[in-house]
């Protein structure tokens, strides 16, 4: 065992050890070794948004073999948001008397209410569109800044846009058991991955041979939620989000793949247990329900989604503000035309074999949510996905 | 801009030394009100000659020579944050804008854009802090103008700064003096201001202790160009953060720029906060911070003067000028690896994701 | 999916609720979620609460687990890239 390690074992637990440029090096080693072993291209897939940043900012691409790559999937609140949600939002924040608190993460989000008199063409409205408009949308860093704000402001009524995935919403949960003020409600938009990945294997074409599977979400859900992909011959491992982390869980993939018998491990296994938080999980499910969802552009998938259960309906804002709003414009126009997102999401094409990605479609000017946000895998691409070779220095 | 006559006065008031406790439509009509404005509060505070002679123009002495001249608007919100407020922002931001052209910032005229019912204490605060950042810097405010606006037009408070400053014969500074080899530098650590503003801003409730950064940089800037005349171009780096100036840098340039990661200086706080919101630190707000270009053989004499600067203590070289790949501002990590500093688009927000 | 950072607990306020070490300052956050929190613990902060907290034994654990995967550098070519650093 080298030194650095053994010395840094000594302590309970140092974020520090997670960055190590030392243990980075010496897993490559390890994960060009596998490759080489396994003599034939490897798709990965990891379906966190998160992980995308992660791997993007530390530009782990650029460590790993030719052979091997990694795809983002379904894995980013912006991207599989449906439509139908960022247009409740966009709508309630423009009714008199009404604030939406959303995450930054949704702002920029086009939903698809056309933007009347906008000069670029066929552009939908998001909630920063909103309010350049006159509606009431703040950033907000957590679901109790939304309860505060209430609090504060009692004469309003206050939408929480509760959107991504069971991280996120088993804190809604717990906050809603609490109790909160009347004139708060949330909009819900969380997601919930498993029956997404289910449906991956079963695409035509479908090549990705393992997952590293979310940190974060899992840590709540257990890592058993996932148990049915290896029967599929899928290889999983829990992914953390520091190099050390994403790099161990790919060399898992890579043994697990070597060895053609695909199972769970659990890289990541200082947060994550195979049962999950019990006592999050309780609270969840006490509040929220498994209800079918639309995942934007996809379809829409049995028991995707988290939905509020009887007891809590009155912080439900599509129940509260039903009568107020418009249903024709909830639904929107169509996803604008070209946009190829959905394909983007589960793997099928990659962003530059989409027709508008780099022209129509960019970062400052979206087109579609995969662009839009920072985790997006379009967005990543345009950013971060330049050819290794147009990266190479040359001093002088 | 609006102005109506005023039915009514209010009493005068405690802590501020004007009569109103708040400003009128009045203040900026150029009658009675905005003459004692001027007079009790901007020449009292700004308190130069120029000023004093309330002319329609201020009659400088010009040494002859090259001039640089600047402007810039300035609004800030919440106007006062840990750290500073909207006058010292407004009176640095174009001294900087002046000091890294090179030459010595030495006046400055204000413009403010009031909202009617604008607290009277809260902009005596602003001018007494617009002082004492132009005294800092040695420059004096010799020309101002005020307007009001009608309640409900405005945010507030709004500052436009315009400055004056002379250049140096010998000083020739720009993006085509830079080449491939040279050293990049910025005086200390980065993303200060994006992070204490946010800290401050409505919905986010953190208990952030960290301070702006802000401040007038000629000082700094002149120390180092003394210790390293191979200077080849300095920008302030303000909104966007590094990320930005590094591509204004090599925007269609036949050079790149590289940014070591790890040499770049962070607050412990704002690399901890920056984190847990999901932002970035360099593309985030700075208000004191200059980003400079030098010969590689005279970067260490610059780092050296900028060390020995209250501004400049944390002072590095984070990168340098690469011949390929051209027109890429790019980010080398610690793995070796490399990516894109992307130039950013929108303004950070707090993500989840 | 969702951002989380570690941070350690430097107070326990009540059942829900901590005080977490940030950078030399600190920060209230969200602790109903997880059960027996002591002053030192570290927990993984997500939007403002804590989805759970890292034990010391799974921390040595997962250590264990990814020494498992090292393998000293030099034992094996990898593509060479990029120039020693400045």
């Amino acid at each position: 065992m080298p030194e650095v390690a053994a010395a840094r074992s000594a302590l309970p637990y140092d974020p520090a050890t997670y960055k190590d440029p030392e243990l980075v090096a010496q897993l490559r080693v390890r994960i060009a070794r596998l490759a080489d072993t396994i003599a034939r291209p490897v798709k990965l897939m990891h379906i966190c948004g998160t992980h995308e940043h992660e791997i993007g900012r530390y530009a782990l691409r650029d460590l790993l073999p030719p052979s091997v790559s990694v795809l983002a999937g379904p894995g980013c609140p912006v991207c599989v948001c449906d439509n139908e949600y960022i247009n409740l939002a966009i709508q309630l924040s423009l009714q008199p008397g009404v604030t939406v608190a959303s995450f930054g993460d949704m702002l920029a989000v086009p939903g698809s209410i056309p933007l009347e008199g906008e000069r670029r063409g066929d552009v939908r409205m998001s909630l920063l569109d909103a309010r350049a408009r006159g509606g009431d949308v703040r950033a907000v860093y957590s679901v109790f800044d939304a309860k505060k704000m209430a609090e504060a402001n009692p004469e309003r009524e206050v939408v929480f846009f509760s959107a991504g995935f069971e991280t996120t919403v088993v804190a809604v949960a717990a906050m809603l058991r609490r109790g909160v003020p009347d004139n708060l409600s949330i909009i819900e938009a969380n997601y919930y991955t498993p029956p997404a990945t289910s449906l991956l294997p079963q695409l035509e074409g479908f090549d990705i041979e393992g997952f590293i599977l979310p940190g974060h979400a899992v840590t709540i859900t257990g890592l058993r939620v996932y148990d049915h992909l290896p029967a599929l011959g899928i290889a999983c491992a829990s992914g953390g989000f520091e190099p050390v982390d994403v790099l161990a869980s790919v060399a898992s993939l890579l043994e697990q793949i070597e060895a053609g018998e695909p199972s769970v491990t659990n890289p990541y296994g200082r947060l994550v247990k195979w049962e999950g938080n019990e006592r999050a999980k309780e609270e969840l499910h006490e509040v929220f329900e498994l209800a079918p969802m639309r995942w934007r552009g996809i379809a829409e998938i049995p028991a995707s989604g988290y939905k509020l259960r009887e007891p809590y309906w009155h912080a439900s804002a599509a129940r509260r503000f039903a009568g107020r709003l418009d249903p024709l414009a909830l639904q929107g126009a169509e996803h604008p035309k070209g946009c190829r997102c959905a394909e983007v999401t589960l793997g099928q094409i990659r962003p530059n074999e989409c027709g508008v990605f780099g022209t129509l479609c960019t970062p400052d000017s979206p087109y579609g949510p995969c662009m839009v946000s920072h985790e997006g895998t379009c967005r990543a691409w345009y950013a971060y996905g330049m050819h290794k070779e147009s990266l190479r220095v040359e001093l002088v | 801009m609006s102005n109506s006559s005023e039915a009514t006065l209010a009493p005068p008031r405690g802590r501020s030394t004007s009569r109103y406790d708040t400003v009128r439509l009045a203040h900026g009509s150029g009658g009675k009100l905005t003459l004692e404005l001027i007079e009790e509060l901007f020449v009292a505070t700004f308190s130069n000659e120029p000023l004093r002679e309330l002319t329609d123009a201020a009659i400088l002495a010009n040494p002859g020579g090259r001039i640089a001249f600047a402007t810039d608007s300035h609004t800030v919100k919440p106007a006062f944050f840990p750290g500073g407020d909207i006058g010292r922002l407004a009176v640095a931001g174009t001294i900087n804008d002046l000091a890294v052209m090179g030459a010595r910032p030495a006046y400055l005229s204000a413009a403010f854009l009031l909202e009617e019912g604008y607290d009277m204490e809260e902009l005596e605060r602003v001018v007494r802090s617009m002082k004492a950042t132009a005294d800092e810097a040695g420059v004096a405010i010799v020309a101002g103008d005020t307007k009001v606006l009608e309640r409900g037009h405005g945010d507030g408070i709004f500052i436009n700064t315009t400055g004056v400053g002379f250049l140096p014969d010998h000083v020739e500074l720009g993006v085509a003096h830079v080449r491939p080899g040279d050293k990049v530098l910025v005086n200390g650590t980065l993303g200060d201001h994006g992070i204490a503003v946010m800290s401050r801003r409505e919905g986010l409730d953190l208990a952030v202790e960290l301070v702006s950064d802000v401040a007038p940089l000629n000082g700094l800037i002149d120390a180092v160009m003394q210790a390293a005349p191979g200077v080849r171009f300095m920008r302030d780096v303000t909104r966007g953060g590094l990320a930005a100036v590094a591509n204004e840098v090599v925007l269609r340039q036949p050079f790149g720029l590289r940014v070591f990661d790890v040499a770049v200086p962070v607050h412990e706080l704002v690399e901890q906060y920056s984190e847990m919101l999901g932002i970035d630190p360099m593309l985030s707000a700075n208000e004191g911070k200059v980003l400079i270009i030098v010969a590689p053989e005279q970067a260490e004499a610059a780092l050296g003067a900028m060390k020995a600067h209250p501004l400049g203590r944390e002072a590095a070289i984070i990168g340098d000028i690469v011949r390929k790949p051209e027109g890429v501002a790019l980010v080398e990590t610690a793995y070796g690896s490399r990516r894109v500093l992307e130039m950013p688009i929108e303004e950070q927000l707090p993500r989840i994701c | 999916m969702c951002l989380g950072i570690p941070h350690q607990v430097v107070e326990v306020l009540d059942r829900d609720s901590c005080l977490i070490r940030l950078g030399g300052a600190t920060q209230h956050c969200f602790v109903g979620l997880i059960d027996e929190l002591h002053v030192g613990d570290w927990v993984v902060v997500h939007a403002g609460f804590a989805i759970d907290k890292i034990a010391p034994d799974d921390a040595r654990a997962n250590l264990e687990l990814i020494e498992r995967y090292l393998e000293p550098v030099g034992s094996d070519p990898l593509p060479s890239e990029g120039e020693p650093r400045a």
